[in-house]
């Protein structure tokens, strides 16, 4: 077992931001585990709206205006958001498991494309919700 | 050196990354709808009785059901990953996915709830 000690010590921790020069696909990488978080952490918002919305006619009343409230606003940008750039850059993981766009080049472009479309989708659902 | 049991539960990993896929392609068929309906109900285009008539059917509610279990498992795997690249010792962990694990089946077993009891 000494073997299995020294292995343990030098083991490499993942995730090792301060190692490796930024780069797209490594930011597309972040931003999907950002926008999964953001949207696991909206399950209860959706459960709260889907409670209050389906209740009785005054409780959808008090859900929309919290909808128009800022926070309200705020939170479903973040969640739209979110959900656009995962749903985006999901496809092109799975497209990278499936074997496209393998190559250096084509991941770092396809890495943008995910994060240009998350920020167009921030833009117009802002204007949307604005 | 592959010891086994020393790499973790990592034999359950092409299981668990199957699995990730799987719920991930229900989820983009089903959840990019339920986003819509919501803005539409937020913009006032769906009153209450279009929303319930959207959701209230059985079509409805088995594919709320569907959705539900897929971004439930999908949620649970994704931050499973995240923690155990982030958290590294093993003590904060392990508990950090029991509460987790708790919470998710806590939400599914109110959103079962919640969608089953309509019209009772």
């Amino acid at each position: 077992m000494p073997a299995v000690k020294r292995l343990r010590k030098s083991r490499p921790v993942s995730p090792r931001l301060s190692v490796y020069r930024w780069q797209w696909p490594m930011l597309a990488s972040l931003g999907h585990r950002a926008s999964g978080m953001t949207l696991a952490l909206f399950v209860p918002v959706y459960l709260y709206l889907l409670t209050g919305l389906t209740a009785s006619p005054d409780d959808f009343v008090r859900m929309i205006d919290w909808m128009h409230s800022l926070s309200g606003r705020l939170i479903l940008w973040l969640a739209g958001t979110a959900l656009i750039y995962h749903l985006t850059n999901g496809v092109r993981f799975i497209l990278l498991d499936a074997g496209w766009f393998e190559a250096r080049e084509s991941m770092r472009f396809t890495a943008r494309v995910s994060i240009a479309v998350g920020v167009f989708a921030a833009l117009c659902l802002g204007v949307y919700l604005w | 050196m592959l010891v086994p049991g020393f790499y973790g539960t990592a034999h359950n990993g092409l299981g668990e990354w199957y699995v990730q896929r799987l719920t991930a392609v229900i989820i983009a068929l089903l959840l990019p709808g339920t986003f819509v309906i919501l803005l539409a109900v937020y913009s006032g285009a769906l009153d209450q009785m279009q929303l319930l008539d959207l959701v209230d059917g059985y079509v409805g509610r088995m594919l709320h059901t569907l959705l539900l279990i897929a971004v439930l498992t999908h949620a649970y795997l994704g931050v499973k990953v995240i923690i155990e690249d982030y958290v590294h010792v093993a003590a904060l962990r392990i508990p950090m996915m029991g509460a987790i694990l708790t919470g998710v089946a806590g939400f599914g077993i109110w959103w079962l709830s919640v969608i089953w009891a309509w019209g009772s």
